[in-house]
């Protein structure tokens, strides 16, 4: 008897009704508005202008070179939008200078950041496109947030 | 044949239990080897700064973070439970906290300011798998039983599973249209949102795609690209008619591949193919077991 009992039937139309209507409730929402686990999924959906900015951290040696630091050094996190994220809580609640001074410390027992002095928070504004050119442009715009020395 | 029948074909077709233990059994098992290569990252949530805290979804319910080593029991649990789900352990009991537990932490991870969409649709395939008779072979509770004949009570979950995966592509394709109307198959926008995400990693100081980079300078191949997902999202409820499904979801997993050798983000649910085995006549695997039912 392969035929469902009225028991099963019932549980098989509510949790498939419930369940639908859960994920695609993000409808009734602004795309914009996200959440978890219902999503709006609004990745790749806005239009991007090529003037970009971004918000990182950068360790900085004697000659001046910059190195941005991974997500691991810049936030103790491996997800790189996460570190953007606490970088740019950070500097809104004015913490940037604290921050700066936790990953300072966290460079210094980095064996690949041993050439970094400095360790500097800053926005850079640049062509998305035009940065992968041969001869590349530099950035619009470097603002810098919060400046501390490495402590060796 | 009554309304009512014409739709439990629709909504619950007769399946073999073997496709749902299969499914269980192959969601299971990506659950513990994902959250166990994930372990790290799930515990460097275990934070107190109030600052960096916005929850989302159930986490809600809370008005500062849990205290550390909490969340730690939560996660161990998690694992734990995601274990005995995959075994099919008393999966009436322990399937359904699972689903809480890894609801809530996945949710937990996702309150500290960034959403990340990578584990949406692993979380909706766990839960309805829970919610149905999963372990009723191929399992440990099945143990010494002899296997059920098919029965349209291991037909919904796997038809669910496929309208969830359809339901959310759907959603992300209908983000892109509220959000930026048709312009998106001109391509412009998904050539910026390549150059965007790999400019960004490299000063995040992440890995990126040198693929991507490289495709910058062919703009028409971003136009055939952006409509031809768009034309994936958007037709995704076409999914749910069976021979429909499996070429959509092939095209589905090739467009993740896509994404992830253009921009070095890795959806690792689809990637593994795991997402879309729904589609599918999973039984198929286990040949041997399949004679012994028709025997």
């Amino acid at each position: 008897m392969s035929v469902a009992t009225p028991k099963e039937r019932v549980h098989a139309y509510v949790v498939s009704l419930v369940a639908l209507a859960l994920v695609l409730s993000p409808l009734l929402r602004h795309p914009d508005e996200d959440s978890f686990p219902l999503s709006t999924f609004p990745m790749f959906s806005h239009e991007r202008p090529r003037r970009m900015t971004v918000m990182h951290a950068v360790g900085v040696d004697a000659a001046g070179v910059r190195t941005p630091l991974s997500p691991r050094v810049s936030a103790a996190t491996s997800e790189p939008l996460q570190s953007l994220r606490t970088l740019e809580l950070a500097v809104q609640a004015g913490r940037g200078p604290a921050l700066c001074a936790e990953i300072a410390a966290r460079v210094a027992t980095e064996a690949d950041l041993a050439e970094a002095q400095t360790v500097e928070l800053e926005t850079i504004a640049f062509d998305a496109v035009a940065y992968f050119d041969d001869d590349p442009p530099g950035p619009y715009i470097r603002r810098s947030h919060a400046r501390c020395p490495v402590p060796r | 044949m009554s309304l009512l029948e014409r739709l439990d074909r629709v909504v619950m077709p007769v399946a073999p239990a073997l496709r749902l233990g299969t499914l269980r059994a192959l969601v299971g098992t990506y659950g513990v080897i994902y959250l166990l290569a994930r372990l790290p990252h799930l515990l460097s949530y275990a934070l107190t700064d109030t600052t960096r805290f916005v929850p989302v979804g159930p986490v809600s319910l809370l008005q500062a973070p849990l205290p550390p080593d909490v969340y730690r029991v939560l996660v161990a649990l998690t694992v734990v439970t995601a274990m005995t789900f995959a075994l099919g352990v008393r999966h009436r009991v322990l399937a359904p906290l699972h689903g809480l537990l890894l609801t809530w932490v996945l949710s937990y991870t996702n309150s500290w300011g960034m959403i990340l969409h990578t584990d949406n649709l692993y979380l909706a395939h766990v839960l309805v798998l829970t919610l149905s008779p999963a372990a009723d072979t191929l399992s440990l509770d099945a143990r010494g039983k002899p296997e059920p004949d098919p029965h349209a009570r291991y037909g919904w979950a796997p038809r669910l599973m496929v309208a969830i995966a359809a339901a959310t592509y759907l959603l992300a394709g209908i983000a892109k249209l509220r959000n930026g109307g048709l312009h998106f198959i001109e391509g412009d926008t998904l050539r910026n949102l390549v150059a965007y995400d790999n400019a960004r990693k490299i000063e995040l100081g992440d890995m990126h795609s040198p693929l991507g980079a490289m495709l910058l300078d062919h703009p028409r191949l971003f136009s055939a690209m952006a409509t031809g997902s768009l034309l994936l999202e958007l037709g995704a409820p076409l999914a749910l008619v069976r021979r429909v499904g499996r070429p959509w979801a092939i095209a589905m997993w090739g467009f993740h591949v896509g994404v992830l050798l253009l921009m070095a983000i890795g959806f690792i649910y689809p990637l593994t193919f795991v997402a879309f085995v729904a589609c599918f006549d999973v039984e198929r695997l286990w040949p041997r077991r399949r004679k012994r039912l028709a025997d």
